[in-house]
């Protein structure tokens, strides 16, 4: 059962997701009718070329419905805890609330990038999977899955940089990804001198052209991609039961 | 609707501590107010209560239950305060949508009624497009007509001008009358406020120091003025709390009942203060 705070908040995350894309549909439309028509008229091309131009209108909104939740869900959380807390909206029922707006939203991302594919393309969608023993309908659907990845991805950095002030957020978001190269490459040495990679090396003994082995790497990919999406959640209901008030 | 109770509360940012050991009990439909100096912590103090921020140790209960991620206890609190929370681009109408909303029940005919008394022109209006003083009295406007048991008011009439503060005076008495409430008023225009509230708090040194009745705290303080050696004499065994002195008239401001035994000089004159002059010198360094 959906109660009314709720409803308001997943109306509200539909309404800005839906408005942000539209926003960045348009000017999109309107850069790429502009070069088409600078084209024609400078270029020297043919009507059909011109067509041909215009269809690329949709691979760019392909691109938008694939970026705009992932913005959405990154940049919102704090302002979001802002509004719902004022209306006495409590973290749990804002996570929650924002939970099902993301499962809608990646539906109807999903749907809009089949769409907009089939309209620039002709095919229903990329590929993602190379193996012809999966069903498009498998593609698409692993395709839901990682699009659900990708916005839980979000939602949690942007539950957790709501936590910080501005000061911490520039020293996470430049200090984290050097600090985390660095500890790749001296985890990378470090196996390497334990003679790690050689010894899977020496072992490696999957016949990775088999049906079996596709299968294996398939339920792989679809096990990290469901841990992760976990993790995330995790992380960002952790982040939202201790958002607060910022002072900055 | 229940008494809202906090206990050993604490809040520090840093190791900077604002709120140390608060203890206090808001009784159902009673006028409070929240007095304090600036960065006494009155602020930090109600967003602890609304649970925009929360505290380091402590606990604030709604009856037997804890206010902390409790939908049904955060139905009943809603707190108006100088910093707008709302999204950048919101309109008067979608503020009091999200209150109906959230809140159930917006009272929208009083809302329109005071959009007039504030005058506002229109309820699509943006609300980062109204001076300061129309913000406040927009967000008045919401903390009046919304359907919250407890409505606490921070600064509620930063920017007003006094016809407004007149308005808002009125109506806040007209909506106590229609619906009781509990509303807590913090402020810094304690003469304007002395006639509403009933109970007050004052906070000082990160504590509560004086939970008490408006009436029952004035009738224990003393103005005392006359000429300095007699007035000196006549306070010399009791709780003084600041002292004044202009042209040969000294004045003495006292806490506590007055001796009996001593007899009061023709020359001097005794009489209660006001609440200002009470937070003055019991907030006084």
């Amino acid at each position: 059962m959906i109660s009314a705070k709720q409803k308001l908040v997943i109306r509200t995350d539909l309404y800005r997701c839906g408005r942000d894309f539209v926003i960045a549909a348009i000017w999109l439309a309107a850069i790429q009718v502009f070069f088409a028509i600078v084209n024609l008229i400078f270029g020297g091309i043919g009507f059909g070329d011109l067509l041909d131009d215009l269809r690329g209108i949709f691979s760019g909104w392909t691109f938008i419905a694939s970026v705009t939740p992932f913005v959405y869900f990154l940049i919102t959380p704090y302002s979001n805890f802002k509004w719902t807390i004022q209306n006495g909206i409590s973290r749990k029922t804002l996570w929650r609330s924002q939970m099902i707006s993301a499962v809608v939203i990646t539906l109807i991302q999903e749907l809009a990038i089949i769409i907009f594919n089939f309209l620039a393309n002709g095919s229903l969608s990329e590929k993602i999977i190379y193996n012809n023993s999966i069903s498009i309908w498998w593609g698409l659907l692993f395709e839901l899955l990682l699009l659900f990845e990708t916005t839980m991805t979000a939602m949690a950095i942007g539950y957790f940089f709501g936590l910080l002030s501005r000061k911490w957020k520039l020293i996470v978001a430049i200090g984290g990804p050097i600090l985390a190269m660095f500890v790749i490459y001296y985890l990378t040495l470090f196996l390497s001198k334990l003679g790690i990679f050689e010894l899977i090396g020496a072992n490696w003994s999957i016949n990775l052209t088999g049906q079996a082995a596709e299968t294996a790497i398939i339920v792989t990919l679809i096990t990290c991609v469901v841990v992760w999406t976990l993790l995330m959640m995790l992380v960002s209901r952790i982040s939202a039961k201790h958002m607060q008030l910022r002072r900055d | 609707m229940e008494a809202l109770k906090i206990s050993h509360l604490n809040k520090n940012y840093g190791r900077q501590t604002i709120l140390n050991d608060i203890n206090m009990t808001l009784e159902p439909g009673k006028i409070y107010g929240l007095l304090g100096r600036n960065g006494a912590g009155k602020s930090t103090l109600l967003n602890l209560i609304v649970n925009r921020i929360l505290p380091n140790s402590g606990t604030i209960k709604l009856g037997n239950d804890d206010i902390n991620d409790n939908d049904a206890a955060l139905t009943q609190f809603y707190l108006m305060s100088e910093v707008s929370l709302y999204p950048k681009h919101v309109t008067l109408k979608q503020m009091w949508e999200m209150a109906d909303l959230s809140y159930g029940s917006f009272n929208f005919n009083r809302a329109r009624r005071l959009l007039k008394e504030f005058d506002i022109q229109d309820e699509n209006v943006k609300l980062s497009n109204l001076s300061t003083g129309l913000q406040t009295a927009a967000k008045l406007i919401v903390a009046l007509s919304v359907n919250a048991n407890y409505v606490f008011l921070d600064e509620p009439i930063l920017g007003l001008d006094a016809n407004h503060r007149d308005v808002f005076y009125q109506e806040l008495l007209k909506a106590y009358e229609e619906n009781v409430k509990t509303y807590v008023l913090s402020t810094h225009l304690i003469e304007e406020i002395q006639q509403l509230v009933e109970h007050i708090f004052i906070l000082d040194n990160e504590k509560i120091t004086v939970d008490a009745d408006v009436d029952d705290l004035l009738a224990e303080m003393f103005v005392i003025s006359g000429p300095a050696m007699l007035v000196e004499e006549y306070v010399k065994d009791q709780n003084v709390l600041g002292t004044r002195s202009l042209a040969g008239i000294k004045t003495a401001f006292v806490r506590g009942a007055l001796s009996e035994e001593k007899e009061i000089p023709d020359q001097i004159q005794i009489k209660h203060p006001d609440l200002q002059q009470a937070f003055i010198y019991l907030t006084k360094k």
